[in-house]
């Protein structure tokens, strides 16, 4: 059985203590891109339901000549450490990491950063702390309320309990160790999500150029609009539900098309 | 312990990480432990399971692969020319080769959640390098009690009306296969019709015994209509001794999704617990 090479190469990164997992698209498309991209996953069960989606978002993006870096954040997917030592402060750092690995592996000098959920977040705090900061910034529909990400996370385990017949009630209590849907969520990453001001970050963002792409049932739109950060960054509406919270994310993938065009678009047009 | 992620197969066009105990066991090579996909979910399994496995079996000297099936997670699309399951077959077996090649085990215990189980098994069926298939939620066999366990629990939580609505419901959508069943000699409905009937299963896991492969066999609680207390596995496959040869365990406080860590903990001490033991049997039959 033949079949056609594997345009995407598996690479381990970062210090020999704390590998990071990869996975490089290399661009395929005749057309020359001036930036790489790096992907930045959302946290979670999120994370799981997105990776085909982002899994096709980097292959449609590699075939119009972009190199693409997907990867897991330490203590995440398919990188070193466990979820108990999980920071969004050492996420963020694993970006800008990546960003660098990304560059060394594309020869590119410049990079584009998409987010999604927490990793679009994520990614406005890494563009806002450092030097190397991306060319663009994508942000699909990001956290920017972390209290409320944690109260739906919560609301969601619950229904999920409780579909599942799983005896006895669930309390996330107000702080310390918890979980929501499948993974656990330490303290100090509990406080750090509650005391996110996303949309500070987004307005410190050291990028030139920042889009927001908000689903139909984008949570945060309001405060998106409300905040300098609606001064700062480009709105781009996708005419698909994501419903982050259904019944089917725990084992399900999503791969909305209509989602799917709207984020290759944007990511196609304005490079 | 140390992690490689690596590229195997035909085109190398399956993804998977090696996850290799920090010191290999002296002396002969251990059983290898093949992880792979829960339905759609990619290698890293339902919340990153497959990952916490790997590293807890590979402190225990076990060595093992997680991989994405072709065209799930980061493998490459197959090129169509197998079906499906004989290409989760072929993929399952590159992944021992590979698992061979990156660790030196000979033997390997694969473990199949859901959907995966069915790809388990049947790659047992196809390759003696196999020793042991622990098969979680899948091939559940319903006895008249299961049948009674389930229309007593509906009957409880919804009420005589629903229940007999229900209950008239499935069984009019049930009558061919019932009547097609009655029909054949030894035949049994299984929970689903993608289920082998219950003597060829039978007859196929007392062959895989008998060439030394361990069984086991572990149930949620989550599909109560086909699997509802402990001695199921016992009762349903009585007649065939079965039961003798397999180890099977109802967890009746674990969900399907094994949506809570403290339960996803437990389902992960079920499974090293069967590994190392397959691994400590093989050590001493090779003594």
């Amino acid at each position: 059985m033949t079949r056609d090479p594997l345009p995407t190469i598996p690479v381990r990164f970062g210090a020999s203590s704390r590998q990071l997992f990869g996975l490089f698209h290399a661009a395929t498309g005749a057309l020359e891109r001036a930036e790489c991209v790096v992907v930045c996953n959302p946290f979670g069960h999120e994370a799981i339901r997105a990776h085909r989606l982002l899994r096709i978002v980097a292959e449609r993006l590699a075939a119009a000549g972009f190199p693409v870096l997907r990867f897991d954040y330490y203590g995440t997917g398919d990188s070193d450490g466990d979820e108990n030592g999980a920071t969004l402060g050492q996420w963020s750092e694993d970006i800008v990491k990546a960003d660098l690995e990304a560059r060394r592996m594309s020869g590119q000098p410049h990079a584009a950063w998409l987010g999604l959920r927490l990793g679009a977040t994520l990614a406005a705090m890494a563009s806002a702390g450092t030097r190397m900061a991306p060319r663009r910034l994508v942000l699909w529909d990001p956290v920017l309320d972390g209290n409320a990400y944690l109260e739906e996370l919560f609301r969601s385990q619950r229904k999920h309990l409780e579909a599942a017949r799983v005896p006895g009630p669930w309390d996330p209590g107000t702080e310390g160790d918890t979980e929501a849907l499948g993974f656990p969520i330490p303290a100090a990453l509990r406080r750090e999500i509650v005391a996110l001001d996303a949309p500070r970050l987004l307005a410190a963002s050291r990028a030139p150029n920042v889009t927001v792409l908000a689903s139909e049932d984008f949570a945060d739109l309001a405060l998106l609009q409300s905040a300098d950060t609606a001064r700062r960054a480009r709105l781009h509406g996708i005419a698909a539900r994501m419903a982050w919270d259904t019944e089917e994310a725990i084992e399900a993938a999503l791969v909305p098309a209509q989602a799917l065009d709207a984020i290759v678009q944007c990511m196609t047009a304005a490079s | 312990m140390i992690e490689r992620s690596i590229v195997f197969g035909p085109g190398e066009g399956l993804v998977g990480t090696l996850c290799l105990p920090a010191e290999p066991a002296a002396g002969r090579a251990p059983v290898g432990q093949i992880l792979f996909n829960a339905g759609v979910i990619h290698r890293v399994g339902p919340h990153r399971f497959n990952v916490r496995l790997a590293r807890i079996l590979a402190r225990r000297g076990i060595p093992s692969l997680r991989f994405d099936l072709s065209g799930h997670g980061d493998s490459a699309r197959s090129n169509g020319r197998l079906s499906y399951e004989a290409q989760a077959i072929a993929d399952l077996r590159c992944a021992m080769d590979a698992l061979g090649a990156g660790s030196e085990a000979a033997r390997f215990a694969l473990f199949g959640y859901c959907s995966g189980a069915t790809h388990a098994y049947e790659t047992a069926l196809a390759d003696e390098r196999v020793a042991a298939v622990l098969m979680f939620d899948n091939f559940q066999y319903p006895t008249l009690r299961t049948r009674l366990n389930s229309y007593r629990a509906r009957l409880r939580r919804r009420g005589f009306a629903h229940a007999l609505a229900g209950w008239t419901s499935r069984q009019a959508a049930g009558l061919p296969q019932r009547i097609a069943a009655a029909w054949r000699p030894n035949g049994t409905v299984a929970a689903w019709a993608g289920f082998p009937p219950k003597q060829q299963f039978a007859e196929n896991a007392k062959r895989l015994h008998a060439r030394g492969v361990k069984l086991g066999f572990l149930y949620s609680t989550s599909f109560e209509e086909y699997y509802n207390y402990q001695a199921q596995f016992a009762d349903a496959f009585r007649g065939f001794g079965l039961d003798r040869i397999a180890h099977w365990e109802y967890m009746p406080e674990l969900d399907h999704n094994a949506l809570l860590v403290a339960t996803q903990a437990k389902l992960m001490d079920r499974i090293e617990r069967f590994v190392t033991q397959v691994d400590r049997d093989l050590r001493m039959a090779e003594a």
